[in-house]
């Protein structure tokens, strides 16, 4: 997924922009010219400097386009995929005390593994011995305290 | 220092505990190593949750074993089915294939395995003498320099890594940008957390880590889904040692060259073991009786680029001890790691636990030795390995991210972080921002502010202190010629290009 230089370079002089005005409005230390938002000041105005260099060059480059997308973006259970393993991950962090790493877990991969193309049923089996063993690893012989969630009871 | 506590050291190394993690964490290693897209990089961050429940040496032994062998297996696939599983071994990749073609594919490992073990062990022996001494100049340190010593190593990584600088700069300032999230540790005041709790103890390093190494190539591999070209058989992995002695000793000027190259490049901060291998192949074709042979099977460049690639390993490890400065991106997590222990890198880690030091240095010597006997089981089973589709790994690869964002401090937050600065960095390389800048970044951002704010009430404001004691201008020195000689260079180039053009 390529976008344009010049664009990113856009992107950077806005963002360069924000930091600079927000690290401007935080309060310098006592008798000091510097202060907390020095440091940012500074990196703010990098990306102000970086982002216009980029949307210069960006904007010398011709006979390309704005958004360049590679063509496995096309297939949708490819999309679908990629979204799950990020969106969906971000999603299971919203309900992980609630609905707990072994359920949650275990129906992420399973998911993960029809949209890769592996929908013969032993999948479903390789994802939920993977996810109670990596559980059980970690909650019984590392006593990290990952959330049993809806399976409590059992677990 | 090294002799004084090696009977302790000797103690916390020589157990069956160290015996178990290093042995195991060498395997993952190899795996991950021979697995063709997944790096020693990621292998080192996905290990990093686990190493919270380890004691201090254990878990530096089982990033460096994890390390040494992933980078050394990752010339597995690069001889079998020509993709280099490191930017190192993409040096070398058509020498190590057109050995296979050639039908000498265990000739062409065994100089790996020889060579990468020989580089280790002199980059170590380098670590373990150097580090001591450079720590006890490093004592009379201050602000000053420290800010000179941290603004090497970020220019360094900008200025002599592959990708454009502009792009570079750009990368490393938004890891500084993550840094500087969270609480500000001189006024207390909150600073771009956006009234998020989970954020005033600023940006968690490890779910950041494990994020930009891991979550591109798992959203690459669920897009793109290269294929894996068929495997080259090996046969008897025994073939490896047939003719090596050989080989080695008709080049054994190279090795000890090449490894001197790795293990300098290593310690520059800022510059890994990928810049030692193109730079020690770079060196040998220059000096070879035969540099038309280079990039068609020349078994020199192999042992000179092999030889640099793991020496610089073990010497990028000299600044991040003595100083804390990553000398790549492997070394930035070893900080991290070190940093959770309590064993805060820097001169007084040497007085305060010179047995511990002692015994990671024994760790290095270990983990390179190791490659030799684990090498060959590599190999004997590269063919298996190689044949485990990515695919079906990428879903079991998210679900150990996902634990090990968790895991740092039982936050949901830390998957978020994850996901978050993953995906950032999955458009960063699609566009041709490199990521290891943005995680040094992010490992030496507080230390880049504090030295800066520090040294500037010093100084009263004035930017004259910085260059007033005589070490603290030496570095400026180099700092300013890091700079400018890269750019001259690209100006020089540019200039010559125009002129022929002209002509």
């Amino acid at each position: 997924m390529k976008f344009h230089d010049s664009l990113i370079g856009a992107i950077l002089l806005a963002f360069g922009f924000w930091v600079v005005v927000t690290a401007l409005g935080y309060p310098q230390m006592p008798g000091q010219s510097i202060g907390p938002g020095t440091f940012p000041s500074v990196l703010g105005a990098l990306f102000i400097a970086g982002g216009a260099l980029l949307t210069i060059s960006g904007l010398r480059t011709r006979g390309t386009t704005l958004l360049d997308i590679d063509p496995g973006w096309r297939h949708a259970d490819r999309l679908a995929a990629a979204l799950l393993a990020t969106v969906g991950a971000v999603l299971l962090a919203l309900v992980f005390e609630s609905v707990g790493f072994p359920l949650g877990g275990f129906v992420l991969v399973t998911a993960l593994f029809v949209l890769s193309g592996y929908r013969h049923p032993i999948w479903i089996g390789v994802s939920a011995v993977f996810v109670l063993a990596v559980y059980l690893l970690m909650t019984r012989l590392l006593y990290v305290p990952l959330p049993a969630g809806l399976l409590k009871g059992i677990l | 220092m090294v002799l004084q506590h090696l009977d302790a050291a000797l103690e916390l190394v020589l157990t069956w505990d160290m015996f178990v993690v290093m042995l195991s964490c060498a395997l993952f290693g190899l795996f991950v190593g021979a697995v063709p897209g997944l790096s020693a990089t990621m292998a080192t961050a996905l290990l990093v949750p686990l190493t919270f429940f380890m004691d201090p040496v254990p878990a530096i032994a089982a990033i460096v074993a994890t390390a040494a062998m992933a980078i050394f297996a990752s010339d597995i696939p690069a001889a079998l089915i020509r993709i280099p599983g490191t930017a190192a071994s993409a040096a070398y990749v058509d020498d190590l294939s057109a050995l296979t073609r050639m039908g000498k594919v265990g000739r062409a490992l065994g100089i790996s395995v020889a060579a990468s073990a020989i580089g280790g062990v002199f980059g170590s022996l380098v670590l373990m003498f150097a580090a001591p001494q450079l720590a006890l100049v490093s004592l009379n340190f201050t602000s000053f320099e420290y800010f000179w010593l941290a603004l090497l190593g970020l220019s360094a990584a900008v200025m002599l890594g592959s990708a454009s600088i502009l792009k570079s700069l750009i990368s490393l300032g938004l890891g500084l940008m993550i840094a500087s999230v969270g609480m500000d540790t001189t006024s207390g005041l909150p600073r771009f957390t956006f009234g998020l709790p989970s954020l005033l103890d600023g940006v968690a390093f490890v779910p950041a880590l494990i994020g930009m190494f891991a979550i591109p190539e798992l959203i690459r591999t669920f897009v793109h889904r290269d294929t894996v070209p068929s495997v080259a058989p090996i046969g008897n992995p025994l073939v490896l040692f047939r003719g090596l002695g050989g080989v080695l000793w008709r080049h054994k000027w190279n090795l000890a060259r090449s490894s001197t190259i790795g293990t300098t490049i290593g310690i520059l901060p800022g510059a890994g073991s990928d810049i030692a291998a193109w730079i020690s192949y770079a060196v040998s074709k220059k000096f070879s009786k035969f540099p038309k042979t280079y990039g068609k099977g020349s078994e020199e460049g192999l042992v000179d680029a092999c030889a640099a690639n793991n020496s610089a390993l073990s010497g990028a490890y000299v600044p991040a001890l003595v100083f804390g400065i990553p000398g790549d991106s492997i070394t930035a997590i070893v900080i991290g790691v070190l940093y959770i222990k309590g064993l805060n890198p820097g001169p007084m880690v040497f007085l305060t636990s010179g047995d511990k030091i002692t015994a990671i240095f024994l760790v290095f010597l270990l983990a390179n030795l190791l490659i030799v006997p684990l090498g060959l089981l590599a190999v004997a089973l590269a063919a298996q390995v190689l044949r485990v589709p990515k695919l079906v790994l990428a879903p079991l690869i998210l679900c150990f991210c996902i634990v090990g964002s968790y895991s740092i401090d039982a936050s949901a937050s830390g998957i978020v972080i994850m996901v978050v600065l993953g995906v950032l960095a999955y458009l960063m390389e699609e566009n041709g921002f490199p990521v290891a800048p943005t995680i040094l970044g992010i490992v030496m951002g507080l230390l880049v502010e504090q030295n800066l704010v520090t040294s500037l009430i010093k100084s009263d404001g004035s930017f004259v202190g910085f260059v007033e004691r005589p070490i603290a201008a030496g570095l400026a020195l180099v700092v300013a010629i890091v700079w400018t000689v890269p750019l001259w260079l690209w100006w020089r180039q540019g200039r010559k290009r125009s002129e022929e053009l002209h002509t």
